[in-house]
């Protein structure tokens, strides 16, 4: 596409300075450190009118810039489509004149077909390439008011002796993000869908609850779905780091009730909630450096490994509770300490937890080699350890922070409730975690579409489906519905990346 | 995944009968050697408690059926478990089987030809499921353990729906229905039919062969002209059918299905690991029938000593633990006995390298200074 249909565009920030601010201002606010206060910020006030003037200039340039573009854009798409027009007849002609038996037979046909569908082929991508070069021209054309803004705040900055000049340059990242978003584009990216697709869910299932709550007269505390929701979400946030390696921890849920049973038992002996918070804590990231043990050094089979420590964890919660008077663990009203452990129960404090360590995790994930390793380790194992990656590093750093995150949960259940029994909600916490992880749009193999929001937005999803279910009085369906979303949004999710053999 | 069989590589024309007759007897020994070491540890544990380890009748028949029942699990969960797609959903599969077998015969299983129908019901229904898990498996391409997760929810969901609100199924029973299956004539013939088929299936034929080469490698199999689709449905359909037969023992048994959810009904399935994993290094010296056979006979007769010391201290959560921690130990040495003392021996080597380097940069400092 020719570049020149719309004329000259500014590229950069000084162009811009030098183009709508003319010599006197620039030679102006150059000197302006010799100025006082007063004249300085008449000065910032002059250089901003004298940009609203040019922006409106600018505007105007623009407009027309576009609708040249827009008619050369039509024009050379038109041109394409004659073309293509033109080279059919001539195939169709060269083949009329072939003798009719020749034309008639089936390979003649076949080539004739493969002919044409060869050119319409040739002129779609000469269309996709166009288009292409289009929506970058536009962008182009559309940035001249980002620079020009930019031009401004620089202006003004020196003008005003100022660092920053906060509107201007939100202003200007605002229209650069303008210049450069296409809506068709976005609407047409099926990645986006497919990113977007979880939070939809949300919303979708938020919506459908509300309607069910309000059409049924069901009233349930919203609090308490909304805890549980924190629990699984802080559980499914550490748990990515497990699951970006394509691992499974089948023992997460026995897990969180023992760092729950160890944490109410260490407030009953110290009579200190932060010694229940950090032993809570330290036993999950013991478990988890445990089963990173044996599933790194042993090199035991992670599935296998974890339904067996879940086996094991589960007996240990049962002995232990067992030894308990009414065979439960319960540390509410302990005459051995003073306080009681569900005085500091808070929602708040769920809340402070729960972004506190997801946007940790976040940081961990996105921005540190931590997240960068499990990701490449998912994605290829062989190829991460040949690049020099340590799989038993990544996979103790990964097993421990998923071991906070149940000794979170843990802590926070025991606060709730002041004791725990088997059977309790946390049991059901690792399936959960599973189900969360998926349908928050992560693929249960791990690898570069790990994200920490897939934990949130799936756990809240799920307890939103439970309760969905409850509000409509239709409890028994939960389970099927469940198993049906979570096969289809694991198809989804793997859709692009399934292998054409059986998968073993 | 773990792969529990091994290609026969001994060269046998190469041998002498002196060394042929070696082998033979160190492989009946190491066959032996498990069922025997268990049976002397359970021998041993009911003695400290003080009692016998089959006090009557009822008791060796009640031992019996618990292992034929393991058997068939294990068979069961092993089916796919060793073409590397663990499954599961299988102990839904079962429960949802005894759940429309029920339902079929009108909530009534009073007489033997009502246990008979519900046995052949329950098996019908387990291989239908299982081939819906296995073509659910196949359309959607998923990796098993998705997919299995998947089903798992789905057909709990499915016997929770016809089931309503109750934890169990509860159905009319009399007295032949619970005493079916630990008639030792019954016993007999099951566990015969069971050996004598799966004998048949997975030693003589083509199923068996095909499946082995799939096991070993799918690519080669697969182009060589195996069709790893019907394996894999077979596969399905057949631990469907294996699971249902446990299910019918399983519920006859209690009288009622005891209905999960939220992957409640795997850990049943799951229990029965130890057995799998012992009979896949005892299947070496043998094949994997025996090698199995052997494990669930170790296996049984342990859990029957630590029942029998159940006053010693033996309680359920510790018999599952002292399990889970035979699992890690059998484990270990399958993957790989020595790669934790490489591991060790590796970071020592590594260590000693490290300070003989830094050992040298030093002394080399020193000679320039």
């Amino acid at each position: 596409m020719d570049s020149n249909l719309c004329g000259e565009i500014i590229e950069t920030s000084s162009a811009a300075r030098d183009e709508f601010f003319g010599g006197d201002i620039l030679s102006r606010v150059a000197a302006a450190e010799s100025l006082d206060a007063g004249e300085r910020r008449a000065l910032r006030g002059e250089v901003r009118r004298l940009a609203a003037d040019a922006r409106r200039e600018l505007g105007g340039r623009i407009k027309g810039q576009l609708s040249a573009l827009k008619d050369g854009f039509d024009e050379e798409k038109k041109r394409l489509f004659s073309d293509l027009g033109v080279r059919l007849s001539a195939l169709n002609g060269e083949y009329a004149l072939m003798p009719p038996e020749r034309r008639a037979s089936q390979e003649v046909q076949r080539e004739l077909k493969d002919r044409l569908n060869g050119e319409k082929t040739i002129t779609q991508r000469a269309v996709i390439k166009l288009s292409r070069e289009y929506e970058r021209e536009v962008s182009r054309v559309k940035s001249q008011d980002g620079l020009l803004l930019t031009a401004e705040g620089e202006l003004c900055k020196e003008a005003a002796g100022t660092k920053h000049a906060p509107l201007c340059g939100m202003a200007a990242g605002f229209s650069n993000f303008r210049a450069g978003f296409s809506f068709g584009r976005v609407a047409r990216d099926k990645k986006t869908w497919l990113t977007l697709l979880p939070f939809l869910m949300l919303i979708v299932i938020i919506v459908a609850y509300s309607a069910a709550c309000a059409a049924t007269g069901y009233k349930f505390n919203l609090d308490t779905i909304i805890t549980y929701g924190i629990y699984v979400a802080v559980v499914a946030v550490g748990g990515v780091f497990i699951y970006s390696h394509g691992a499974f921890d089948m023992s997460l849920g026995p897990a969180a009730m023992m760092c729950a049973a160890i944490g109410g038992l260490a407030f009953i002996s110290t009579g200190s909630i932060f010694m229940a918070a950090f032993s809570a804590v330290l036993l999950g990231v013991g478990l988890g450096l445990v089963n990173a043990f044996l599933a790194n050094c042993l090199k035991l089979p992670v599935m296998v490994m974890t339904l067996t420590m879940m086996n094991i964890l589960s007996s240990l919660f049962a002995t232990i509770a067992e030894n308990q008077a009414g065979g439960y663990v319960d540390v509410s009203n302990s005459p051995l300490v003073s306080a009681d452990i569900k005085d500091f129960n808070s929602y708040a404090l769920k809340w402070i937890i729960l972004i506190v360590f997801a946007a940790v995790c976040f940081v961990l994930f996105n921005y540190t080699k931590i997240g960068r390793r499990n990701k490449l380790i998912g994605s290829n194992a062989t190829a991460a350890k040949y690049t020099g990656i340590s799989l038993m590093k990544a996979g103790l750093i990964s097993f421990a922070i998923s071991g906070i995150g149940l000794g979170l949960c843990g802590f926070l259940f025991i606060t709730q409730n002041g004791y725990i029994e088997t059977g309790s909600s946390l049991s059901t916490v690792g399936l959960n975690v599973i189900i969360a992880i998926s349908i928050g749009g992560m693929p249960t193999s791990g690898g570069p579409r790990s994200r920490i929001s897939a934990a949130i937005v799936g756990a809240f999803f799920l307890i939103f489906l439970e309760e969905f279910f409850a509000a409509m009085h239709l409890d028994i369906y939960q389970y099927l519905a469940k198993g049906v979303i979570f096969l289809a949004v694991a198809f989804v999710n793997f859709f692009g990346s399934r292998p054409k053999r059986l998968a073993q | 995944m773990i792969s529990f069989d091994r290609p026969k590589t001994i060269t046998e024309t190469t041998k002498t009968p002196r060394r042929k007759a070696r082998k033979a007897g160190k492989n009946i020994l190491m066959s032996f050697l498990w069922p025997v070491i268990c049976i002397v540890v359970a021998e041993i544990l009911a003695s400290a408690a003080g009692r016998q380890l089959f006090a009557t009748g009822v008791s060796v028949r009640t031992f019996f059926r618990g292992l034929l029942m393991v058997l068939i699990a294990m068979w069961a969960l092993n089916t796919n478990l060793n073409s590397g797609r663990m499954d599961f959903s299988l102990g839904a599969t079962g429960i949802l089987a005894a759940v429309c077998a029920v339902v079929t015969l009108g909530g009534s299983i009073t007489t033997t030809g009502d246990v008979l129908a519900f046995m052949f019901l329950c098996m019908m229904y387990g291989t239908l499921f299982g081939l819906v898990g296995g073509v659910v498996f196949i359309l959607l391409k998923l990796p098993p353990v998705v997919t299995s997760l998947g089903m798992c929810l789905v057909y709990e969901g499915i016997a929770k729906i016809i089931v309503g609100n109750n934890n169990t199924f509860s159905f009319t029973s009399s007295a032949a229905t619970g005493q079916f299956v630990t008639q030792p004539a019954v016993l007999v013939i099951l566990t015969v039919a069971v050996l004598a088929v799966m004998s048949l299936i997975i030693c003589y034929s083509r199923f068996g062969y095909n499946k082995n080469a799939l096991i070993y490698n799918q690519k080669i199999s697969v182009e060589t002209g195996i069709h790893e689709i019907p394996s894999c449905l077979f596969c399905y359909a057949l631990a469907g059918l294996l699971i249902g037969l446990y299910q019918f023992m399983n519920t006859t048994q209690l009288g009622n299905v005891a209905i999960s959810v939220n992957l409640g009904t795997s850990t049943a399935v799951f229990k029965n690991f130890l057995p799998i994993f012992v009979g896949g290094l005892l299947a070496k010296y043998s094949n994997q029938l025996i090698g199995s056979f052997m494990a669930a006979i170790g296996t049984q007769f342990l859990a029957q000593g630590m029942d029998r010391a159940s006053a010693l201290g033996f309680s359920s959560n510790i018999q599952t633990l002292i399990t889970s921690f035979l699992i890690f130990f059998v484990l270990v040495y399958m993957v790989d006995k020595y790669a934790f003392i490489n591991w060790v021996k590796m970071r020592m080597y590594l260590r000693k390298q490290k300070r003989l380097g830094l050992a040298q940069k030093k002394k080399k400092e020193e000679i320039s200074k």
